[in-house]
């Protein structure tokens, strides 16, 4: 066992000149004849006298003959005699291992103050030996930290350089154990470039030989690790958190993650740069900085439904921490309903969305959480104008298990009383809290357990209450059947639910309410089938229970009539396989297949209509009841997601990629905006699930050694059987939604051009979005056509958009940050005419979005202060202090119309109409 | 929903209300515009036809010299006169057992048809009660259909209160001259007839309700109107007849567009304006666009009076204010080319005016903003 101790020393022991002293006591003194000795026999006879172990590469003693004789001398004297004259140099530590090194000595113990884990100031390469032949898993793994020290897997002893071996292992934070998510580990040579996947893990398959890792990932340092490979085996590699440090090196040789990686309209924000970008109140919206990037719109300003690439808000699937989340807004839409403190990153996939995802249709938004400290219990806390929010992070079990719990809170009252008086019963509150754990059973197997919970209720000077909240709990299993073979078992319950009260008066006092309800259980395989083709296999299935809408009494004088709509059920599975083939270095294929199948289930009544006429009441046909749960309508079909790099040089690459997308539940709302009233309805028989597909081609080009990274996506989609309403649907307590809904078309294509700092002094991107989104409602059974049947603009058409990002470090404490976007105005409905109705003048309203409201521009400001960097301190303090709307500009949030006087007037009214100046104040501990 | 509308935009008012302009080409439409309730006899039946305008345009565009007719079911023709210019009107003979509808022929030669419509019979109103709050007086509809049959109401309502002058006048300027005499020299008394006067007005917003979703057909306490606190309207006496209309679920909805379309508040959380399809067509062309939704039902009419004896410490206070002015030439003609009217004498010597007062003519002449002809029914 004498490899494995020495890997635990050597990953704290540097390099320096100094001969080591170090002598145990009793000292063993050494009597001998050493006569024309190679570096094996002295060894030998050495071992025999003192009983100590010796580490030495044999090929640096090659021509070294010794030829002495010593007489009760120390070891250290003995071995200072036989190197006399050579570059040889000898350490002696205090467990008795004796290193034997040509060049350059060892020091056994360390300098002080150097922190362990530490890569800085070491610039020779060590070569020691350990791993064994063939690859045994219970065995503690090696840890990796070092860049310069050449870290060998398996015993080169068996001289087997022929084929291939597998390494594998976690990219971990070397301080706090958390695990590295989607960095990239790449070899140049090779052309080989692989992700860390949700857990960190990473396997490579790789010839046999010596090659340089170089790893790359959010928030982490840029590194390299030199591995020899022997054998299959395993090695943890542990980085270090990009945090500030007092001598910083650049390091901008390795930015070539977005011209290696097949995927395209992938963008991934970790948080410390969506901290830095300023937002209204000051409240770090991991929401609104997606907003910021190219293909990615909103209606309106308090609004966190998103556009993405001409998709409706419903289209988006966003996962936090794998539950899905079905309102991501706080306090109607201002807030984004993740705790900055306990969000790790976020990664949006607009185009090319993993096999492993499905069930939207325009994009996925996949929020990490962070994991809990391992080592040490941690938090922070924070104010701002409208929240406190706090953390706690720790381990249960050292280097085992871990826990991260966070809340949020708002105390917005004071927002609500600067309204005008009559506002002033309004309430509005609201709260979020997050746990995830961690344990580690073994080696092999870890679980996960997440859980979250939102709640927002307000009232708005009125009787009606409206409250509405997300619960999401998981659990996910990860396990390692061998180093090719690992996979994911995750099961959890997802809901949604709102409602509305009104009690004021007695006689029509009611509760409304609403729920989703889903439940999961996703395993996702992972299998390195060769150097050449990684693959992906799992299956999903989501068991979803919808409470469309009920509507009871409140108290016992209510006249109102118990009223609930039937519960639907549904069924939603999906099997996939996704394979990573490298072609050629240069050539690489990323092609997945997911088959999705979803059966409405009963009970339930099933209306049918008369064929080919609009559907409505009167031309319903029968209803049908359906009782047990058995398969009432089955939908499904292949989803297919390829995509294709082609990489002309290491800075030069070009992707193309198609993908189709199934969606079987669609939220329904007739309004603009995304509204917390929403509900959600499942595919049944009469409404037919959502296609979409999409072809995009991209250019992908870095420039300056790689620290300019530039790119140019186009896309063109197709939509098909997104749900339009009828005017004055009817949505929320209706059993026959059918005939308030009916569905359109639309197209989408557009063109993203990106340039990207992402390190340095300044740093940020830029971006310019052309993109055109347009609706066309020919349905036969809507009884009623938009605009004559022609493609009409969507709400969220905005052709031009330009936005762009900076930060500026001024010191290593103080950081600007500016944050500026133009687009064109959204379309809207004007009135061509008026009339005189009800002894009122009306307005005549022309075709749907066929003007549109004035442009947008903004541009918002921000200080980031940081205390002092001492690493050990009690608390580490920030301050942000920044002007949302620098320029006062009145954005026009909406434009309506009212007559007055007999006449129409146009009035625009804008939200946040001057400049808004907020703080926020951080604490760590 | 709709008043998560109203709170959202007014929870963001910390923005602001601007102007905007509408694009000034907006194209010459003219479609045809429908108002009004077939009523069953004895009640008269009005209907109103006019047309579509420009949006900046400020007048109504009648629609003269159509032949107006109601047709049954049983093939009878009545036909409507224009009795005003754009207004036809006639006493009809109904059948509560058929169905009518409504053939009009313009002077362009369109013909328009309705489809066929049933009589709905609506419920008497049963009160109209009254909250008092710091906001002021909120009016409310209560009414009930023991067959549970109406559900769906209309209403409208046509408020009259009487007010006074804020001051008598007991003076006037004497003619052609700069000075001033008094109005009734013999007895002393102020000018009466511009003392008392009446105002009205009638509501302008469409105003619904539903009981749709209630077990009995019951609307109760459904607010209409707000009066503000301290408001004129209830500085003397106040008085609101409203009428009641039975609707069908489809010319409620029709309706309930119209509303969202023209009252809403433009927030991205209103719906998209809607289109409005009623039940009228042009008969040779369905496509063409024609507001209008015809319904036949009876009306039920309630009138309420509010003192203000009822709301105490109602605290009306018009902004008006008196001036001194000296009796002389010369400050009565400033007084006077500053359109202020004189009021009472304010100091004497012996019998003549040393000063008298002055205020602004609205503060003294209450025919400048009301009638002061008694309405008929005014106790």
């Amino acid at each position: 066992m004498k490899h494995v101790s020495l890997y635990v020393m050597t990953i704290v022991c540097l390099f320096c000149t100094l001969s080591s002293s170090a002598q145990n006591d009793p000292i063993v003194l050494i009597t001998g004849e050493f006569k024309n000795l190679n570096i094996e026999q002295f060894v030998r006879q050495l071992e025999q006298a003192t009983g100590d172990t010796y580490y030495y590469n044999p090929k640096d003693f090659d021509s070294l003959v010794i030829n002495f004789s010593a007489k009760e001398k120390p070891l250290a004297e003995v071995l200072a005699t036989a190197f006399a004259n050579t570059d040889y140099q000898f350490a002696i530590d205090e467990s008795k291992q004796v290193f034997l090194t040509k060049g350059r000595g060892l020091k056994t113990t360390l300098f002080e103050g150097i922190a362990s884990g530490g890569d800085a100031g070491n610039d020779s390469t060590q070569t020691n030996r350990f791993g064994n032949a063939g690859y045994e898993a219970d065995k503690p793994v090696q840890r990796s930290s070092l860049e310069n020290k050449l870290y060998e897997i398996g015993d080169r002893s068996l001289m087997n350089v022929e084929g291939t071996a597998i390494l594998d292992g976690y990219l971990q934070d070397g301080k706090t154990g958390e695990a590295i998510i989607g960095a990239s580990i790449y070899i140049d040579k090779l052309k080989v470039n692989i992700s860390t996947d949700q857990n960190g893990y990473y396997t490579l398959t790789l010839p046999k030989g010596q090659h340089t890792l170089s790893i790359q990932g959010m928030g982490i340092k840029d590194t390299r690790r030199q591995v020899v490979l022997h054998a299959d085996g395993k090695m943890n590699i542990e980085v270090q958190q990009q945090i500030m440090t007092l001598k910083n090196v650049t390091m901008s040789a390795q930015k070539i993650n977005n011209i290696r990686s097949a995927q395209m309209g992938v963008q991934k924000i970790d948080i410390k740069t969506i901290k830095q970008v300023p937002v209204v109140f000051g409240e770090a919206d991991v929401l609104r900085v997606v907003l910021t990037l190219p293909g990615v719109k909103s209606v309106g300003e308090a609004s966190t439904g998103l556009n993405v690439r001409g998709g409706a808000a419903d289209q988006n699937l966003i996962l936090f921490n794998d539950a899905t989340i079905y309102n991501p807004a706080h306090f109607f839409g201002l807030f984004s309903a993740f705790n900055p403190e306990i969000v790790k990153d976020v990664e949006l996939y607009k185009s090319s969305v993993p096999a492993k995802f499905g069930g939207r249709l325009s994009s996925v938004i996949d929020i990490t959480g962070r994991e809990g400290n391992k080592k040490k219990v941690t938090g922070s806390a924070g104010i701002g104008l409208l929240t406190s929010r706090f953390n706690l992070e720790g381990p249960l079990i050292n280097d085992k298990s871990s826990f991260i719990l966070g809340g949020r809170t708002t105390y917005a009252k004071w927002l609500l009383n600067i309204l005008p008086d009559q506002y002033k019963n309004s309430r509005a509150s609201f709260n979020d809290f997050n746990l995830h754990i961690s344990h580690e059973f073994t080696k092999k197997t870890t679980l996960y357990v997440t859980g979250y919970m939102s709640n927002d209720r307000f009232n708005l000077n009125s009787d009606t209450f409206y409250s509405y909240g997300n619960k999401n709990i998981s659990l996910k299993l990860k396990h390692f059947f061998n180093n090719k073979l690992n996979a994911l078992f995750t099961v959890g319950y997802d809901r949604y639910d709102y409602n509305i009260t009104s009690e004021s008066n007695e006689i029509t006092a009611y509760k409304l309410g609403f729920d989703i309800n889903q439940t999961y259980l996703k395993t996702h395989f992972n299998y390195n089938l060769s150097v050449k083709h990684r693959l992906e296999f799992g299956l999903n299935s989501i068991y979803y229970k919808l409470h469309p809408g009920s509507y009871l009494p409140v108290g016992g004088k209510s006249l109102v009539l118990a009223d609930t709509v039937a519960t639907e059920q549904a069924l939603e599975s999906a099997i996939y396989l996704s394979d990573k083939y490298n072609i050629t270095p240069e050539l690489f294929f990323d092609a997945g297949v997911r088959f999705s199948f979803y059966n409405y289930l009963g009970p339930q009544t099933v209306n049918t209509y008369a064929p080919g006429i609009p559907r409505t009441e009167t031309n319903m046909l029968e209803s049908k009841s359906y009782t047990g749960s058995n398969f009432i309508k089955t939908y499904g079909g292949p989803e297919i997601r390829v995509s294709m790099r082609y990489a002309f040089s290491d800075s030069f690459s070009i992707k193309a990629g198609y993908n189709t997308q199934r969606q079987y539940i669609h939220s329904m709302s007739n309004v603009t905006s995304m509204a917390p009233t929403d509900i959600w309805k499942l595919s049944d028989p009469n409404i037919k699930p959502q296609f979409g597909d999409q072809v995009s081609l991209g250019l992908y080009k870095n420039f300056r050694a790689n620290t300019i990274e530039t790119s140019l996506e186009v896309y063109y989609k197709n939509i098909k059987n997104y749900l339009d309403y009828k005017s004055g649907a009817q949505l929320i307590m209706n059993d026959h939604v059918e005939t308030d809904v009916f569905t359109t078309r639309g197209k989408a294509y557009g063109v993203e051009v990106m340039v990207r700092k992402p390190a340095g002094k300044l740093n940020g991107w830029i971006s310019y979005t052309y993109s055109r989104t347009q609706l066309k409602m020919d349905d036969p059974i809507a009884g009623e056509v938009i605009n004559k049947g022609n493609y009409y603009p969507a709400n969220y058409d905005k052709p031009h958009d330009v936005t762009m990002i900076a930060n500026y470090r001024l010191s290593h404490r103080f950081s600007l940050s500016l944050n500026t976007t133009y687009s064109t105005g959204r379309p809207i409905t004007l009135p061509i005419g008026s009339f005189t109705y009800g002894s009122s003048i009306r307005t005549l309203y022309g075709e749907r979005n066929a003007y549109r409201i004035p442009d947008y521009f903004r541009t918002d400001f921000s200080m980031n202060i940081e205390g002092n960097h001492k690493v050990k301190q009690w608390t580490h303090n920030s301050w942000t202090i920044g002007v949302y709307n620098l320029t006062g500009r009145k954005n026009p949030y909406s434009v309506y119309f009212l007559s007055e006087n007999g006449v129409i007037k146009g009035y625009k009214l804008s939200i946040f109409g001057s400049a808004i100046p907020y703080v926020n104040f951080n604490i760590r501990f | 929903m709709r008043k998560f509308v109203y709170g959202i935009l007014l929870l963001l008012v910390a923005g602001c209300k601007e102007k905007f302009d509408l694009p000034t080409d907006s194209p010459e439409t003219g479609y045809l515009v429908i108002e009004g309730f077939i009523s069953p006899g004895p009640q008269t039946t009005k209907l109103e036809l006019s047309r579509t305008n420009k949006t900046n345009a400020a007048t109504k565009r009648t629609e003269q010299g159509a032949l107006v007719q109601v047709e049954g079911d049983d093939n009878s023709v009545q036909v409507l006169p224009e009795t005003f210019a754009g207004v036809y009107t006639t006493v009809l003979d109904i059948n509560n057992n058929k169905q009518y509808r409504l053939r009009i022929k313009t002077t362009d030669g369109k013909e328009y048809l309705s489809d066929y419509v049933g009589v709905k019979v609506t419920p008497p109103i049963d009160s109209i009660s009254w909250v008092r709050s710091a906001e002021g007086v909120r009016l409310q509809f209560n009414t009930h259909d023991p067959q549970n049959d109406t559900r769906y109401y209309l209403w409208d309502y046509h408020e009259t209160w009487e007010f006074h002058s804020a001051f008598k006048s007991f003076l006037r300027y004497t003619p052609g001259q700069n000075a001033i005499e008094y109005k009734d020299p013999i007895r002393g008394l102020p000018d009466s007839s511009i003392l008392i006067c009446w105002r009205s007005s009638i509501s302008t917003s469409i105003i619904l309700g539903s009981s749709a979703k209630l077990s009995s057909d019951v609307i109760s306490r459904q607010p209409f109107l707000l009066i503000p606190a301290r408001d004129r309207k209830l500085s003397e006496l106040y008085s609101i007849y409203v009428r009641q209309y039975g609707l069908t679920k489809e010319a409620y909805e029709f309706l309930e567009k119209m509303r969202k379309n023209t009252e809403g508040t433009g927030s991205i959380f209103d719906p998209q304006p809607s289109q409005l399809i009623g039940n009228i067509h042009n008969v040779s062309n369905p496509e063409e666009v024609v507001i209008g939704f015809i319904s036949i039902c009876t009306v039920e009419d309630k009138r309420l009076f509010i003192d203000n004896s009822e709301v105490p410490q109602w605290n009306y206070r018009s902004d008006c204010m008196e001036a001194r002015v000296l009796n002389t030439p010369d400050s009565i003609d400033v007084a006077q080319g500053s359109g202020l009217v004189p009021t009472d004498v304010l100091e004497t010597f012996g019998t003549a005016i040393i000063y008298f007062g002055v205020s602004s003519s609205d503060c003294v002449d209450c025919t400048r903003t009301g009638t002061n002809i008694k309405p008929s029914f005014w106790p």
